[in-house]
């Protein structure tokens, strides 16, 4: 059967010599003869499970297609997953799809021929204002398997870091690493001062990505988280999550502003000022 | 340097200290910072291995080219600004794909940047944008010897401009919300706004947000027949482009104009288009010279 699928795009292939040239000419060649394509994929999938299931290395094959937000623009994004699901539907395998953010405004649209899961930032803090001491634990865990614990003065040390990552891994490994460069090499060690030190300009660095009319986003942010109400998703809270302003937990409805922009002097003076 | 900058040196010293993959950003607002740093990184790491890679007219093939070949050490880019050009973005795109197979080598990417260009970092790259190790900001008052010059236009420029950054940054604000009440009818107020805007910006070497007030300027400039005010916007939109990139391509189709409506007005200012082109001849050779000059004269 591998051969059978082979077959579709064999000849193209033998005739053409450019890159390009040949990228266009197989996906021309696939999206007018789809249904013929998905038939043989399908079957090929088909295969490889029962080979799978017969070695007992698995039960099936998963499909995870990532990286669609490295595709050309935002429209070819959007198409690739608005226009192409029919023909995306006809391949009868398991596929997880990262959506880009973008997309999730599509949410509504989506959902008719998929299933959505978010996965959000980890919930170190909750709407009131109290610590989620799991996720917390969690991510001492995550930093003690990663750095060595005598290298900080303390586990308070470790938890201050904690406490601005807003729940994104990434973010508590750049502040450590930035605290680690703070740091007075002869000591070798990082104190709570380094970490408050690369806190503190870590939230000026991140504030400066932030446009104007970004502030009048935030202070509205700012009022709604103040009286608990639910924050929705449209375009202007989609630029502010994607340069990770704001972060969202839980189903996507609890959202709040990263606590190193909040920390920020630009953040202090145009939205705490400003109120 | 360390006098003038222990925190920031300190910081950079402390990142590179460790080899591996780093993106470093530096903001910068003059030319001899890039040199002054590039001396102290060279002098402070003696034994890594250097490379300036210059990214101007190059193709993403030859840029990952340049790195997969150097494969290991500091990597000084002094125009990263080029990349974040709206005509770049086949290349940006490119980048980006490919980040995860770059950020697997051993190097250590500096890249030199416009303070007003990191906003323009996470819509435009990204993919490199999410894995930033530094960012740090460097900026020197006094303008480099033999930096361009910026010709005022006839029209009386405010001197409230301040003599500091953040005296000349609190102008701009001044300026800006003045010229959202201004009625577009207004033309000689919008003028001079502009010049005294793109004046500042230029002064605070943002020279993309000069730019844009200059092109204003100009627009507004030949709308009403001014034409001494034409010929200063000219040179001065040719002096951004000297000054940023070195771009003579860019830099020629504004001086030229610039020389040619300063020189038949018999103002004194005919000097400075006139000694850029003798400067840029003088780098780029007579040949090269004309056939610019050629090509500026064939869309004129």
């Amino acid at each position: 059967m591998l051969e059978k699928l082979l077959g579709v795009t064999a000849k193209l292939k033998a005739g053409l010599s450019g890159s390009t040239e040949r990228a266009l000419a197989i996906r021309t060649t696939i999206k007018n003869r789809f249904p013929d394509f998905a038939v043989k994929f399908n079957t090929f999938i088909e295969q490889v499970n029962e080979r799978l299931r017969w070695g007992k290395k698995g039960q099936e094959v998963l499909f995870i297609v990532d990286g669609l937000e490295k595709t050309m623009s935002a429209e070819t994004r959007r198409k690739i997953i608005m226009e192409e699901w029919n023909r995306i539907r006809q391949i009868k395998a398991n596929t997880i799809f990262t959506l880009p953010i973008e997309l999730m405004k599509e949410e509504q649209h989506i959902r008719q021929f998929s299933e959505i899961i978010t996965f959000p930032f980890i919930k170190i803090m909750e709407r009131n204002g109290s610590p989620v001491p799991t996720a917390i634990q969690r991510f001492e865990e995550f930093v003690c398997k990663r750095v060595a614990l005598e290298l900080f003065d303390s586990i308070e040390t470790i938890h201050l870091a904690i406490q601005y990552s807003g729940g994104s891994p990434r973010q508590l490994l750049r502040i450590i690493e930035r605290a680690a460069w703070q740091a007075d090499m002869q000591r070798g060690q990082i104190t709570r001062a380094d970490m408050q030190r690369a806190i503190n300009r870590e939230a000026n660095a991140i504030a400066r990505y932030l446009e104007p009319e970004d502030y009048a986003k935030l202070n509205e942010l700012r009022h709604k988280l103040e009286q608990g109400n639910p924050i929705g998703f449209d375009r202007s809270i989609q630029g502010l999550l994607e340069k990770e302003i704001i972060f969202e937990y839980n189903d996507g409805t609890y959202k709040r502003v990263n606590p190193l922009v909040e920390a920020s002097k630009l953040y202090q003076y145009n939205v705490i000022g400003a109120a | 340097m360390e006098a003038h900058f222990p925190d920031e040196l300190r910081l950079l010293g402390n990142a590179l200290r460790q080899e591996g993959f780093r993106f470093i950003l530096i903001g910068k607002n003059r030319y001899s910072l890039y040199r002054d740093i590039a001396r102290w990184l060279r002098d402070t790491f003696a034994e890594r291995p250097f490379l300036e890679l210059r990214l101007r007219d190059k193709t993403y093939h030859e840029i990952a080219d340049e790195l997969r070949a150097f494969a290991n050490g500091i990597v000084l880019i002094p125009d990263f600004d080029w990349l974040l050009l709206d005509e770049n973005e086949p290349i940006r795109v490119a980048f980006n794909q490919r980040r995860d197979s770059l950020a697997r080598l051993d190097l250590a990417l500096v890249a030199f940047i416009e303070p007003d260009s990191y906003r323009k970092l996470p819509v435009k790259l990204p993919d490199w944008w999410s894995l930033r190790s530094l960012e740090l900001d460097f900026y020197r008052e006094a303008p480099d010897e033999g930096e361009g010059v910026f010709l005022n236009t006839d029209r009386k420029i405010s001197s409230l401009g301040g003599q500091t950054a953040v005296g000349k940054r609190a102008e701009i604000s001044r300026l800006e919300e003045q010229l959202a009440l201004v009625s577009p009818d207004n033309k000689s107020l919008l003028l001079s706004l502009y010049n005294q805007l793109a004046r500042l910006w230029y002064d605070l070497s943002e020279y993309g947000q000069a730019h844009q007030y200059l092109e204003q300027s100009l627009r507004i400039s030949q709308e009403i027949g001014d034409k001494s005010g034409e010929g200063t916007t000219l040179n001065n939109l040719g002096a951004i482009y000297w000054n940023q990139f070195q771009d003579v391509e860019r830099a020629v189709p504004y001086f030229w104009p610039a020389y040619q409506i300063l020189d038949q007005l018999g103002s004194p200012n005919v000097e400075y288009p006139k000694s850029y082109l003798t400067a840029i001849k003088e780098q780029i050779g007579e040949a090269r010279f004309n056939e610019i000059l050629q090509s500026v004269q064939l869309t004129e």
